[in-house]
């Protein structure tokens, strides 16, 4: 494995709008990095230049300290799982593993036990001569995990690629993929609009909008010190509150954001608001508290939810304080 | 109503383009003197195959089959050959001024042989080519090529473009993206395509007509036109009928055979427009 460093990569598709705007970002050997964001904010667009299938306009993008900027995807030495698998519909699950050593001319012998052990890694040496199509989803997605990781490359890049699989089968699969890539120590970068995907795979996250990285951190910097509202606001479920400033003191400007959590119900609180939905989720329920324009979502132990109107309270160490811009103010 | 409409309007369709085909066949197992008794008969009284046996025997049809399976088989493979580069291209990759060149390539399906049968000639006989195989090959090739680019790009569009970006990250080149990748993947396109391009072949006849004077590089239809009686006011109907069933026969059998990705080749792409 071999670290990877994109270094200040601008791509335009319909200039001067651009996919992706002078980013920079660092995976070290053996570390796994996501990139969150919601659609359209580029972050499927830095994975694609990373891997070939895009050309950067600017920058320069290094794999184990080698410029890769004009090599082809095939020489680049990273393996790609796609969001929809690209399987490769003829061929048998054997045929589309073994196909990238395949092209590289490696002896057949070796292809076999190279092909038939990642199989058996991913529990799918019983299904070596079915053909993609008659494989579950599961089957499919595990199947286009062993054509990455039979190369052995020095990279992996991963678009998207739990999104497809059933609630349950994503956790399952999240968990197999961590374990596997900590096993061989894999290089990662992980593309996902899932925050909960990205908190708990990664070592670190780096949050895009809009072509830009807003943060990188560590999954508990990036949760408990959101560098702007965007980041407040994307990590994190349910959604933190953002709200004008001066509800917490009075005059104050820009914006202040406070979890859910953080918000307490008690029959002192500075704020009274109605309470406009309630929703369970179990042993906690979500309530929306509204009072003219102010929204705010408590989590609340089910048993204490109120009906009616209710007072809140803020832990003001708790909240989290954002400038006009956005940006988190420092303190 | 409507139903019945419908109904009889394809009955009167299924007729009308069955009836030529239909008396032919009918002509062809009909004996020497009953083909021209007055008043005709519509089914043959002794049906026999005496017509079928004689083209054979007494013509160089045979000959004329081979001539017409070597110019359609040549020509649908260099055709194919060809297209499948260029649709490739214009269907994934990015290149200036392809939406213009997939325009030009329709304007040129649209420009009638007839025209090219004079110039063609003139073109044969400076290359040495008159009365070659070959010409008739490159010829039939090249006008049907506008024809094959754009159906073959119709079906490469239909293969999603991951496949084709997983294929490259693996490492294969551009070429042999198309053989191990797409050319599989198209291959019910291909076949369809390959089907078409060789009936245009094997039906063609005004090309044929002019380029091939001499009798032993005849293909099928110039053969079956040149059928002639003893005496000039002599018409052999009935072995022309047996000729044009026999070379009629396949080209349907193959058709039926390949409708299904025929018709899906014509329409592939359409909805996305």
């Amino acid at each position: 494995m071999a670290d990877v460093r994109i270094d200040r990569v601008s791509r335009m598709f319909e200039p001067p709008v651009p996919a992706v705007a002078e980013v920079s970002l660092r995976v070290g050997d053996g570390e796994i990095v996501t990139v969150l964001g919601p659609s359209g904010s580029g972050k499927s667009t830095l994975l694609r230049l990373v891997a070939g299938l895009e050309k950067a306009d600017a920058g320069d993008i290094l794999i184990a300290d080698r410029r890769v900027n004009d090599l082809e995807p095939g020489q680049r030495d990273v393996a790609m799982v796609f969001q929809s698998y690209a399987l490769y519909p003829h061929m048998t699950v054997f045929e589309n593993i073994a196909s990238p050593l395949r092209v590289r001319g490696m002896a057949p012998e070796e292809i076999e036990t190279r092909v038939r052990r990642t199989a058996e890694r991913l529990g799918l040496a019983a299904l070596l001569d079915r053909r993609p199509r008659a494989l579950s989803g599961g089957e499919q997605q595990r199947t286009a995990l062993a054509r990455a990781l039979v190369r052995e490359p020095k990279a992996f890049l991963l678009d998207e690629p739990l999104s497809n699989l059933d609630a349950a089968l994503r956790e399952r699969t999240r968990r197999d993929i961590k374990t596997l890539f900590r096993q061989i120590g894999a290089t990662a970068l992980y593309v996902t609009h899932d925050q909960v995907e990205a908190m708990t795979l990664s070592d670190r996250i780096a949050v895009m909008k809009a072509g830009r990285i807003e943060q990188i951190g560590t999954p508990e910097e990036v949760y408990d010190r959101p560098a702007t509202t965007f980041v407040a606001g994307f990590v994190g479920s349910p959604r933190m509150n953002l709200l004008p400033a001066d509800v917490l003191t009075p005059g104050g400007g820009g914006t202040v954001g406070v979890r859910p959590e953080d918000v307490t119900i008690c029959a002192d609180g500075p704020l009274e608001l109605e309470v406009a939905l309630r929703e369970s989720l179990g042993s906690r329920t979500l309530l929306t508290l509204r009072r003219g324009p102010l929204e705010i979502t408590v989590l609340v132990t089910s048993r204490d939810a109120p009906s009616g109107t209710a007072r809140v309270r803020i832990d003001p160490t708790r909240a989290h304080y954002f400038d006009a811009d956005g940006k988190r103010r420092s303190a | 109503m409507r139903r019945l409409c419908l109904a009889s309007g394809l009955a009167f369709l299924v007729v009308f383009s069955l009836g030529p085909f239909v008396w032919s066949f009918l002509t062809s197992l009909k004996g020497g003197r009953e083909l021209f008794s007055i008043p005709p008969t519509y089914f043959p009284q002794s049906p026999s195959l005496e017509h079928y046996t004689g083209v054979f025997e007494q013509r160089p049809f045979a000959r004329y089959i081979g001539n017409s399976l070597i110019v359609g088989a040549g020509s649908t493979l260099i055709a194919l050959g060809a297209a499948s580069l260029a649709a490739y291209a214009l269907a994934r990759l990015r290149i200036r001024f392809s939406g213009a060149f997939e325009k030009a390539l329709l304007l040129l399906a649209l420009v009638p042989p007839a025209l090219l049968v004079i110039p063609l000639h003139d073109a044969a006989r400076l290359t040495g080519l008159s009365n070659s195989r070959l010409a008739l090959i490159l010829i039939h090739a090249a006008l049907n090529l506008p024809f094959a680019v754009w159906m073959l790009t119709a079906f490469f569009r239909g293969i999603p473009g991951e496949l084709l970006e997983a294929a490259r990250l693996d490492g294969l080149s551009r070429v042999q993206i198309l053989r191990r990748i797409v050319l599989p993947l198209a291959a019910p396109g291909l076949a369809a395509t390959a089907i078409l391009v060789f009936i245009f072949s094997w039906n063609e006849f005004a090309l044929a007509l002019t380029l091939l004077t001499r009798d032993d590089v005849r293909t099928v239809p110039v053969g079956i036109a040149m059928l002639s009686g003893v005496t000039v006011y002599e018409v052999p109907w009935g072995q022309i009928s047996a000729a044009v069933v026999m070379t009629t026969l396949p080209v349907v059998a193959a058709v039926i055979l390949f409708q299904r990705w025929i018709v899906g080749g014509l329409t592939a792409g359409a909805l996305k427009g």
